[in-house]
């Protein structure tokens, strides 16, 4: 049985990038669905209150919402394949460029929001369950759940509350200041990046400052996942054969934990952390609105209250994309880390 | 001073109900007092969102606020009066459906290009041919041509209209660089120049936007600052916090009575205050409304108005933020009265209310469904109070449901809602637009099946008068015409008003009717 | 029915902090369960009631004696809004649960037992839904349904309905497809009983193990979305009922107004419900889930008077491992159980014992317990003396030190028993670096190829994974793994059992090897009196914890002295076997065993005494000692 790795591994690669098409086709088939279905129309919302109905009815008719359902779908369908994402009706905003904007600050979000989640999760996850029915187990898993339990814009409220107003030591809203901002070239729109690359050393205190709160607030609450992931994950792996046969060659405990039951728990919980992609999203959005940090979570919802059917369209699309690639990313970092999972 | 040429249609100053603040005498120029430093920065925080830098894609107040700014038009509303003076040009009419403007020499766009007729022409034939989805060219409706010849342009109109002056006070009407916007698609916003006091040096879309000062300007305002950054955020409560922290100089809409007063109370931050002409209204949709015959219909109207307590209303679900309205036409507009105050009181009379729908033969309590909205509107409080009021009163037993913005407006306006909160934000400050989107059997936005015959004659009689006593006369007999018949119930008109951080001054000056928030005028020490 | 009760019996069985965990996880939910059906007789105030007796409440007023937790900008009193908002979140999760539960699970059970086309798509429509944020389909729905049906309870749940739909088609598909498998559900179906059935039967039971930890953890996220919802404006109608999101979001303007208590207290509440209902789930899980259930070893004095010590077989030559008296005994759920109730034996150098039993004759528990790898909560006693130490009170961590360089341990399943994402050779460097750091790089790698030499792995496979290899080869490798730091005790758990025979007879032979080449001692454990036959020199027979009858093979093969023995190598099947032959009954419950001789039950020489006093260990000569009355 000799070892096959980066044939199959193509192969599997191939196989998921090529179920990306029906995916992006279900769910963009199922958005425009909601969205046509739900009353109203762009237009209607933005200019509605000041036309008469016939000009209303003129504008809507230039803008092809008048015409038969299917037309609208296959239309845009052969938009999206040619790549084309088109502007948003709302504010016309080219919708690639909303999607590079502000879904980099989401990025910057939610990269820092994960590294917290990690650096807070995994270790007291590890200590949880190996110390498992202890105070320590205990306090982690209450903690996990307490912090999860605590809505993301109700924890966001205390932590502007205190480490705002009260003490004054961090801001609270927004990616930057306003004249650190208007000094930075967005190239990535992940500010600290785009600071870096430009050599702007001065504007990093300020970067960093506006992310603490953001990334702790939405982090802590993803960790409160992830402990209680890599706890369970732990004690499972703890109770597998081969930990009993390295205790049995005299190996210690930390060996055993840190060395096998660590990285083959890692498995399922790179797995399930990557698939908390959907649900860092969501957070997201509540986190981006709480701290006014330009995010496309919120613009999603603000192009959805508008009915904007372009923008969300091609939003959505971006956004199946990325969980696509990360699912894909956390496929590959699963089979470098398990040589068992390149079928 | 509105020169409007046959006949003088003079104009009154405007002092409004809430405002605290002074209403300086005509000109664009209105220095702040005190000693500020022009070399300033001034940051402005706000909620607004900015839908187009190009005046062919907008018809919303945030992107005339960037507008403004950017862009000259042909006339101005001077800060603190409701008056029509001379901006790029000088006007007047010559004919009832020829209105004449005179370029002011001098004028360029911050790229060096001079101002040219050709340049007018251009831009409102621009709005027309574009037709954006979400702009302003139905403004341009009772014009009929526009053409240019040496410094003078000459607009043409298909009827007499007396409010033609208005719309070319608004930034639909400004003016662009033919050389630099296409002629038949807009232009994005980051490219945009204009011929006004700024131009927009840097422009984030819905984060930031820099406004630096044209450096090729010819008008009359002079600039108490050297640099107006707008910050758009998402939530009020960022901005709230942001006032208070001081990454904000001034915070201006939209926030709650709550937060006003937050602001007040907090160090280093006051209130400024103006006179407004946003209203609220309730309307009734007379084909849904409760009542079995026309005569019942109007009957529970009727009782409606007589039942509500303005004044409640004003100080519970506002603040008295906002001041009770008994028009639909506001104070402090020409020509406006106080018709409902007239005809139903201005304290609630549950009595003569509850006879009323006895004469009519309507059983109590009457059933009605209010409907309200959030997002858009921000109309919890007010519509909490009435139904408590409504209710209070035994004579209805009213239910609240809410929507939210999109689903709310397209249904508020085809047949959905038998009873609806809804607002208006004027486009200038004339009486007709409050009443010309509104009553005409045909035309009217709100599709409430209200139709008065007379309305209608009166509404065509002052848009072609030009005398403004004859104006007024019209506008007195709509309004009470409007208070028997009831279509809709004026509820409040709402003041300006924005938290100032000490030492920036100005703000109080453009707090006016216009709603043209003049960057140029703000100071900074 | 009986399978949920099954599911929720273990519930009760937790113990220790766990218990104090899912106890106040219940409490919690509880309180928040009769708020919700009871607010109407607890509330002070209605939902949206500004005024008493005509007199207005105040507006945002701090808590005080007429309103505990103070009032709202509206004049509502802000602790009747928190009872009244459980109702509205404890009706919006339970409607919103029940129909995920009655749309998912069918479509998982039908989707998963029929396959085909129909499953892939439901799979692929189920993992693009999974795929897009749960906040922002529910917005979009709510917003559909505002428009159509309004905002009251019904919206707020459908849209949350439709985010579960996924969770649940997905478990209980993989449970069925899981269980479809089971040979006993194959001859379900082989047997002719009709689809329905098979999968009510057997699959439907599993499942219901499941939904009741997804439907608490599901409650707990179902609360955080629905005051998402109404923090952002679209989740139930204010004017139709209180909640909780809602009034957080309205309590921000008040937080930076000074007037703390409207946004504090709704947002304690979501924290406690959601906290009680994931410590619930949480709790079910620890119980339901195989892989977290604990059997709870609790330390436990001696329960009764202890049986003789068993006696010593009296051999010539030194032992390298000296057991005398050896117990082992834990609590379990059920009692106390005796697995290893005083087993005396000896294994001298170079020697291989035997030790074959039926399964449940604590076989397993001794071999762990000789080297101290025993469960926690597991209690020894007696003496095991090796190296003039007795194994059994020394503490764990000098204990951890032999094992590897002084005593090893083979075990059954050689399929398991390597670190998957470790190749071979870095499990050889952590076993020699872990008891002889000081071995350089080209030290180690020698070493590990000649034992790998040694089991006939070539050294071109040094570098490959565990899953590179099969059965055969990687116990090869585990017995290299185990011999290479050169243990001079080895105990052989059933080595080959789960090995075919050709394999095993490799295995035997490389045993005898070691034994011959190193003079390894060998404890082998099986059940296969035909290996021991073959391999060992020695063999001990046990039965209900205890050594029955040890000795030389041949003396004890040849002529067993105790009637188990013999009916052992009676029932064993040979070439020769002409008809089956077996032992009546089964092995006793340790947790009870029976009086008197333990094999009384089922031995054929039964006599009176044998059910009432256990017999004496004699000796019969030659180092054999047999425990039964026969020889006394």
């Amino acid at each position: 049985m000799a070892s096959s790795t980066t044939g199959s591994l193509r192969r599997y690669l191939v196989t998921r990038l090529l179920l990306v098409i029906p995916m992006v086709f279900i769910l963009l088939t199922i958005v425009f669905i909601l969205m046509r279905v739900a009353p109203g129309d762009p237009i209607q919302a933005s200019v509605g209150a000041h036309l008469s109905p016939a000009q209303l009815a003129v504008r809507e008719h230039q803008a092809g919402f008048d015409k038969p359902l299917l037309v609208q779908y296959f239309n845009y369908l052969g938009q999206v394949f040619t790549g084309n994402f088109g502007t948003a009706i709302t504010d016309h905003q080219p919708v690639t460029q909303v999607i590079t904007r502000n879904g980099g600050a989401t990025l910057e979000l939610t990269l820092a929001a994960m590294l917290v989640a990690v650096l807070v999760g995994i270790p007291l996850g590890l200590l949880a369950g190996r110390m498992r029915d202890t105070w320590i187990d205990v306090s982690s898993r209450l903690f996990g759940i307490v912090i999860y339990a605590a809505p993301v814009f109700f924890l966001g409220l205390l932590a502007q509350e205190l480490f705002g107003r009260k003490l004054g030591w961090l801001p609270t809203s927004s990616q930057a200041s306003v004249l650190t901002q208007l000094d930075i070239k967005p190239h990535t729109h992940l500010l600290i990046l785009d600071a870096v690359i430009d050599g702007k050393w001065g504007a990093l205190p300020d970067l960093l400052k506006h992310l603490v709160l953001p990334a702790a607030v939405l982090g802590l609450t993803i960790s409160g996942v992830v402990i209680r992931l890599v706890r369970v994950n732990v004690i499972q792996t703890l109770r597998g054969d081969y930990i009993e046969a390295a205790r049995a060659r005299g190996i210690g405990e930390r060996g055993v934990v840190v060395r096998h039951a660590l990285r083959n728990a890692l498995v399922p919980i790179v797995t399930i952390t990557g698939l908390q992609a959907a649900l860092l999203m969501s957070g997201a959005v509540l986190t981006e609105q709480t701290f006014n940090w330009p995010g496309i979570g919120n613009r999603l919802v603000f192009y959805l209250e508008a009915r904007d059917y372009t923008a969300v369209q091609g939003i959505v699309t971006a956004f199946t994309l990325a969980v696509v690639v990360i699912s894909l990313l956390i496929d590959v970092i699963n089979a470098w880390i398990d040589p068992r999972v390149r079928y | 001073m509105r020169k409007v040429g046959l006949g003088a249609v003079g104009v009154a100053m405007v002092i409004g109900a809430a405002a605290c603040g002074s209403s300086s005498s005509g000109g664009a120029a209105s220095p702040g007092g005190g000693s500020t430093n022009p070399k300033a920065t001034v940051v402005l925080g706000t909620t607004d969102t900015i839908v187009s830098a190009d005046p062919a894609g907008s018809y919303d107040l945030p992107s005339w606020t960037l507008q403004y700014n950017v862009y000259q038009t042909l006339l101005q509303v001077p800060p603190g009066t409701s008056d029509i003076a001379a901006s790029a040009a000088n006007c007047d009419f010559k004919g009832k459906t020829t209105y004449v403007c005179n370029l002011v020499p001098g004028q360029a766009f911050s790229n060096g290009d001079p101002v040219t007729a050709d340049d007018v022409v251009f831009s409102f034939n621009r709005v027309i041919a574009i037709n954006s989805p979400n702009g302003p060219a139905s403004l341009f409706a009772p014009m009929k041509s526009v053409t240019a010849s040496g410094n003078t342009v000459t607009f043409t109109l298909k009827a007499p209209d007396a409010t033609w002056p208005d719309v070319l006070t608004t930034a639909a009407a400004s003016i662009v660089d033919q050389k630099v916007f296409p002629a038949k698609k807009l232009l994005a916003d980051d490219k945009v120049v204009g011929s006004g006091p700024y131009q927009l040096s840097s422009y984030t879309p819905n984060q930031l936007a820099e406004f630096t000062p044209n450096p090729h300007y010819g008008g009359s305002a002079k600039l108490n600052n050297s640099k107006f950054v707008v910050k758009y955020e998402q939530d009020a409560s960022t901005l709230v916090s942001d006032a208070q922290s001081g990454q904000v100089d001034i915070a201006y809409r939209t926030l709650s009575p709550t937060q006003l007063s937050a602001l007040e109370s907090s160090n280093g931050l006051s209130l400024a205050k103006g006179a407004g002409i946003e209203i609220r209204y309730l309307v009734f949709n007379q084909k849904l409304q409760p009542g079995d015959t026309a005569a019942q219909k109007l009957a529970i109207r009727k009782a409606a108005a007589q039942v509500i307590d303005r004044a409640s209303i004003a100080s519970s679900a506002y603040r008295d933020t906002v001041t009770p309205l008994y028009s639909i036409i506001p104070q402090g507009l020409n020509g406006a009265t106080e018709a409902l105050k007239t005809e139903y009181g201005a304290a609630p009379d549950v009595t003569k209310a509850k006879a009323a729908l006895e004469a009519a033969g309507v059983t109590t309590p009457v059933p009605l469904t209010l409907w309200y909205n959030v997002n858009h509107y921000n109309d919890a409080d007010l519509a909490t109070e009435l139904m408590r009021q409504l209710n209070a009163s035994g004579l209805f037993k009213v239910k609240l449901q809410t929507a939210e913005w999109a689903t709310y407006d397209k249904a508020a306006l085809t047949d959905t809602y038998g009873a609806f909160l809804f607002g208006w934000f004027p486009d200038y400050p004339d009486a007709d637009d409050y009443t010309g989107p509104f009553f005409p059997c045909k035309t009217a936005f709100l599709n409430d099946h209200y139709c008065n015959p007379k309305v209608d004659q009166l509404i065509s009689a002052e848009q072609a008068s030009t005398s403004e006593s004859e104006r007024n006369q019209i506008f007195a007999q709509m309004q009470t015409l409007l208070a028997q018949d009831v279509p809709l119930i004026p509820i409040w008109q709402g003041g300006q008003v924005a938290a100032v951080r000490d030492g920036v001054t100005g703000v109080e000056d453009t707090l006016d009717p216009a709603y043209d928030f003049r960057f140029w005028l703000v100071g900074k020490s | 029915m009986r399978g949920l009760r099954r599911a929720l019996a273990p519930l009760f069985a937790a113990r220790g902090l766990p218990r104090v965990l899912l106890w106040v996880g219940i409490s919690l939910t509880a309180v928040f369960v009769i708020l919700a059906v009871f607010a109407p007789l607890i509330a002070p105030y209605g939902f949206d009631q500004y005024a008493a007796d005509g007199v207005r409440f105040p507006q945002q007023a701090a808590p005080s004696i007429h309103h505990l937790l103070g009032t709202t900008v509206q004049s509502d009193d802000v602790l009747s809004r928190i009872i009244w908002g459980a109702r509205t979140s404890i009706e919006v999760v339970l409607l919103a649960l029940l129909l995920s539960i009655v749309v998912g699970v069918p479509l998982g059970l039908v989707s998963g037992y029929f396959g085909g086309w129909l499953d892939r798509i439901l799979v692929l429509i189920n993992d693009s839904l999974i795929a897009f944020p749960y906040l922002l389909l529910a917005i979009v729905i709510a917003f559909l349904l505002q428009g159509s049906i309004g905002g009251g309870v019904a919206t707020a749940a459908f849209a949350i309905t439709v985010i579960y739909i996924p969770q649940y088609f997905r478990v209980v598909r993989n449970s069925v497809l899981s269980v479809r498998e089971e040979p006993y559900v194959e001859a379900g179906r082989v047997l002719g009983a009709p689809p329905r059935t098979v999968i009510r039967r057997y699959v439907f039971a599993n499942v219901v193990q499941s939904v009741p930890v997804l439907a608490s953890l599901n409650a707990a996220d179902a609360i955080l979305t629905l005051a998402a919802l109404s923090f952002l404006g679209i989740g139930i109608d204010p004017s139709a009922a209180a909640e909780w999101g809602y009034d957080i979001s309205r309590g921000i303007d008040d937080a930076q107004a000074g007037y703390w208590w409207t946004g504090l207290f709704p947002g304690l509440a979501i924290i406690l419900l959601v906290t009680g209902l994931t410590l619930v789930g949480e709790s079910l899980n620890d119980s339901i889930n195989p892989l977290l259930r604990q059997r709870r070893f609790t330390a436990m004095a001696m329960p009764k008077a202890g049986l003789e010590p068993a006696l010593a077989p009296e051999t010539a030559g030194t032992s390298v491992i000296k057991v005398r008296d050896l117990r082992v005994w834990y609590g379990s759920e059920r009692g106390p159980v005796q697995a290893v109730d005083g087993v005396s034996l000896d294994v001298r150098q170079g020697e291989m014992l035997g030790v074959v039993g039926e399964s449940g004759c604590g076989k397993s528990t001794l071999a762990r317990g000789l080297l101290g790898l025993l469960p926690a909560g597991a209690v020894r006693d007696g003496l095991v003396e090796f190296d003039g130490r007795n194994l059994v009170e020394l503490p764990s961590e000098e204990m951890r030190w032999l094992r590897g360089p002084s005593l090893g341990m083979v075990f059954q399943e050689p399929m398991t028993r390597l670190d998957p994402l470790m190749r071979v050779s870095a499990h050889f460097a952590e076993a020699l670096r872990t008891h002889e750091p000081e071995l350089s790089d080209t030290e180690v790698r020698r070493r590990s190829l000649d034992a790998l030499a040694g089991m006939g792995i070539p050294p071109t496979r040094f570098g490959n994974y565990p899953y590179e290899f099969s059965g055969g080869m990687r116990q090869r490798i585990l017995i290299a793994l185990t011999l290479v730091l050169g243990p001079k005790f080895v105990v052989a758990d059933e080595p080959t059992t789960a090995l075919d025979v050709l394999v095993e007879a490799q295995i035997l032979e490389i045993l005898a090897d070691v034994k011959r080449n190193f003079d390894t001692s060998i404890l082998f454990i099986t059940h296969n009196l035909g290996i021991v036959a073959e391999a060992c020199d020695r063999v001990a027979v046990m039965y209900a914890g205890r050594v029955v009858e040890q000795g030389p093979v041949s003396a004890v093969f040849a002529d067993p002295q105790h009637p188990y023995t013999r009916e052992l190598l009676a029932s064993t099947i040979s070439l020769r076997t002409t008809g089956l032959r077996y032992i009546e009954g089964s092995p006793p419950d340790l947790l009870s065993p029976p009086s008197g001789c333990r094999f009384h039950p089922r031995c054929p020489d039964v006599m009176a005494v044998c059910s009432e006093r256990f017999p004496p260990s004699v000796e019969l000569g030659g180092g054999h000692p047999v425990e039964c009355w026969l020889h006394v």
